[in-house]
């Protein structure tokens, strides 16, 4: 019996304790929630000592070296190292309520310091970055008589698409199979249009899309724009809104079955393969 | 003192931050250099800061008897032995160490199985609680069943139409409908931001005085 | 009509664990009786195969962070052999490094097993930095200089003394980064390595997170994108050696059925009951 499959079979053991709680909640399970809490814990402590605290703070202050190069005691790189060692100390007071408050000092340059760092990142990343990707394709259009024609279709499979999800929304009430059949219809609707668009040319596909995505960004913009009362357009576009922010939650929804699954697999596999080796 | 030099504080260290990115000055950026570090180093002094709060509670969960303590002590023992196996044992994280295999054989599968649980889980609330009562989840529905198809083979193999289907949901209603709502928690977080930079938002500073 | 609808309650009713067993042996059968279905590969993950195919032989290396957490390695640990495999395959070469404390464990056995299987050679092939905290912090300090940010790696060898790391200093000497996470950190490294540094940056997430991902894909902001065991299993078929990530596909497949199945099955029972609660109503 060799080391590995000693530790593989601890592994696997602990594999199964926690899938006792498949059963019911069990004390296999507790132990082993409670051991990984304490091993974790113990992990990370020993990680950010060594790769940060040791080389960044202990090495720098005490053994006055830092990378390989030496550091001169009392020189700024000496500083450097003992101010935010110190300020971090600092974070301690809080286990003494009488000067708790000093532990606000380095908690404010920590937070005002996080805080102003993502500004200007990202409102580039998430705001203007990505209101130029949902606008220019809009503008870039080579041919313009293709791109109106092809645009003009996009819009009117649109519009029908549009109808059937909105305006016969009371048959809803009627039964929810007809709904159902409403969405399928407007759904070949959208996507035959879609295959037929490009069959006939790349450009109207490009067409449709970017129109696609403009009204549903307004849509799901003018959805989460709470400021006013959703009616009139507002309250239209709020409800194209909400059918891609539907849509768009259905695909989230396939996707995290997709994640639960693939660990539940990766586990099997380890049982199976790495610890049994059956296959 | 007990508030004002906080958000003070706050306030300088957030808009240097803020504005050292449009002064290409090398004494601003050597400045921001240092202050990235000082960032890095109070994280890492907070993280142990809880590793400190677990170690209490479980304390005290000891010291007063309480029904279930014997897990608590199964926690000590797991962090103990971590922190000896680290900082005393002569091979002390390197590979094939205790540390490690205890990181690998203990930590790794206690964690993933955890999360494995999640599929039994997903699988009977889909069947449970996923009804198409209205328009809205219908859509929800069918968009999330055509995925599901379309992102594995299987999906391939049933029609070719069926992973185009799911390409051109992630690429369009997904894409559209993500992307505002990308643009709103954006605009968000920079305003939590510049409230917490300006000293509206003092959560941070908890209770008291 | 009345025993139908009895039989829909007592299915809706009916205890969960009988699906949590259905679950497990759907996911275990299809290990003895693989199906052997193809894996037909989507452009974000061809993306990412692309940039990493234009590194250049011993040329400027790959930046390759590992963030993913044991939480979530059954789906990303499949992205980061077969990116490692590619890497070492080509000749081109990589520095690698975590923002996450557990990530340095998953990095290190990581690398050591694929370098160790296409003969890579410790510093002059690839480098290990170890982890550094701090998210933002730590990627603004990249794009100044990566020696501040990690003065040695992560065996405590000075930056200086790693042949490969010789006239590397800042994303200018990094063609490509890729971030594998099931936490924002891909999101992070669009904030501040391509925002402020216009460093070209690729993702491997978890499922749950890719879709959130696909505006940073359209607008360029993100080269490429592999979303979960699917997103690995494409690049393993890509880089013709297939892993775990196209071997749990089989599974994947069946168990994705049964739940859509399961799904219908549950809407059904429900109308059936709840017509017949209806019809019952009116009647009284």
């Amino acid at each position: 019996m060799t080391l590995t499959f000693i530790w593989t079979t601890v592994g696997a053991l602990l594999t199964l304790c926690v899938y006792s709680f498949l059963y019911k909640d069990n004390p296999f399970y507790k132990f082993a929630e409670h051991l990984v809490v304490g091993v974790s814990a113990g992990y990370y402590l020993v990680i950010y000592y060594f790769n940060f605290i040791d080389p960044n703070v202990v090495r720098p202050v005490f053994q006055l070296e830092l990378g390989g190069e030496a550091v001169a005691f009392g020189g700024t790189e000496w500083w450097m190292a003992l101010i935010p060692g110190l300020l971090g100390l600092l974070l301690y007071t809080r286990f003494f309520p009488k000067i708790a408050w000093v532990g606000r000092w380095p908690l404010g340059i920590y937070v005002g310091g996080y805080a102003g760092l993502g500004i200007s990142p990202v409102m580039q990343a998430r705001v203007i970055d990505q209101m130029q990707a949902a606008s220019s394709p809009l503008a870039g259009v080579p041919d313009p008589f293709a791109a109106a024609t092809n645009a003009a279709l996009g819009f009117a499979i649109f519009v029908v698409l549009t109808y059937f999800l909105l305006v016969k929304r009371h048959i809803v009430a009627r039964g929810i199979a007809m709904s159902i059949g409403a969405v399928v219809l407007s759904a070949v609707a959208g996507y035959g249009g879609y295959v037929v668009l490009s069959a006939l040319s790349a450009q109207g596909v490009v067409s449709m899309t970017n129109i696609l995505l403009v009204v549903g960004l307004l849509g799901t913009l003018a959805y989460f724009f709470f400021s006013m009362r959703h009616a009139g357009l507002l309250g239209g576009l709020a409800r194209i809104g909400i059918i891609f922010l539907m849509v768009g939650f259905g695909a989230s929804f396939g996707y995290t079955v997709m994640s639960r699954i693939s660990l539940l697999i990766g586990r099997v596999s380890f049982l199976l393969t790495d610890w049994l080796h059956l296959i | 003192m007990r508030r004002r030099v906080p958000l003070t504080l706050c306030f300088i260290a957030g808009l240097f931050m803020a504005v050292q990115y449009f002064i290409p000055h090398h004494n601003v950026a050597a400045a921001y250099e240092r202050l990235l570090l000082w960032l890095q180093t109070l994280l890492a002094f907070a993280f142990l800061l809880g590793t400190v709060s677990l170690i209490r509670v479980h304390y005290h969960k000891v010291r007063d008897r309480a029904p279930d303590r014997g897990f608590s002590i199964v926690m000590f023992v797991g962090l103990f032995l971590m922190i000896g196996l680290g900082f005393f044992h002569p091979s002390h994280h390197a590979p094939g160490s205790p540390f490690n295999r205890m990181f690998l054989y203990v930590q790794v599968p206690i964690e993933a199985t955890m999360f494995s649980l999640l599929a039994f889980y997903i699988a009977s609330a889909a069947f449970r609680a996923f009804r198409a009562r209205t328009l809205e989840a219908t859509l929800l529905l069918v968009a999330a069943a055509i995925v599901m198809l379309g992102r594995v083979p299987i999906g391939d193999m049933i029609s070719a139409r069926i992973p185009e289907a799911t390409r051109w949901i992630l690429e369009v209603p997904n894409l559209a409908a993500k992307r505002g709502i990308m643009i709103g928690v954006g605009l968000g977080m920079m305003a939590t931001a510049l409230k917490i930079m300006l000293g509206i938002e003092r959560a941070w500073m908890g209770g008291g005085d | 009509m009345a025993s139908v609808t009895e039989f829909f309650e007592k299915f809706l009713r009916i205890d969960r664990r009988w699906i949590f067993l259905a679950i497990a042996i759907a996911v275990v059968v299809p290990f003895f009786l693989p199906l052997g279905l193809p894996v037909v590969v989507t452009p974000p993950v061809q993306r990412l195969y692309d940039a990493v195919e234009e590194l250049e032989l011993g040329g400027p290396p790959l930046l390759l962070s590992i963030d993913y957490t044991p939480a979530t390695s059954p789906e990303l640990e499949p992205m980061s052999t077969a990116i490692l495999r590619h890497v070492f395959r080509q000749d081109a070469r990589v520095i690698v490094m975590t923002l996450h404390p557990a990530g340095y464990g998953m990095a290190e056995s990581a690398i050591l097993a694929a370098a160790e299987e296409e003969g890579a050679e410790y510093g002059e092939d690839f480098c290990f930095l170890g982890f550094q905290p701090g998210t933002s912090a730590v990627i603004l300090g990249l794009g100044v200089n990566i020696s501040n940010v990690f003065p040695e790696d992560a065996y405590g060898t000075p930056l200086t003394e790693i042949p490969m790391m010789e006239g590397i200093r800042n994303y200018d000497d990094i063609p490509l980064l890729i971030s594998l996470a099931g936490w924002s950190a891909s999101e992070a490294w669009v904030y501040y390595a391509h925002q402020p540094y216009g460093q070209r940056v690729g993702g491997g997430v978890t499922a749950v997170m890719a879709t959130d991902l696909y505006p940073y894909l359209d607008s360029g902001q993100l080269v490429g994108l592999l979303g979960g065991m699917r997103g690995a299993a494409e690049y393993e078929e890509l880089i013709g050696q297939h892993g775990s990530g196209v071997r749990g596909m089989d599974s994947q497949s069946v168990i994705h059925l049964i739940i859509i199945i399961l799904i219908i099955l549950g809407n059904l029972a429900y109308f059936m009951t709840r017509r017949q609660r209806k019809l019952a109503g009116e009647g009284t």
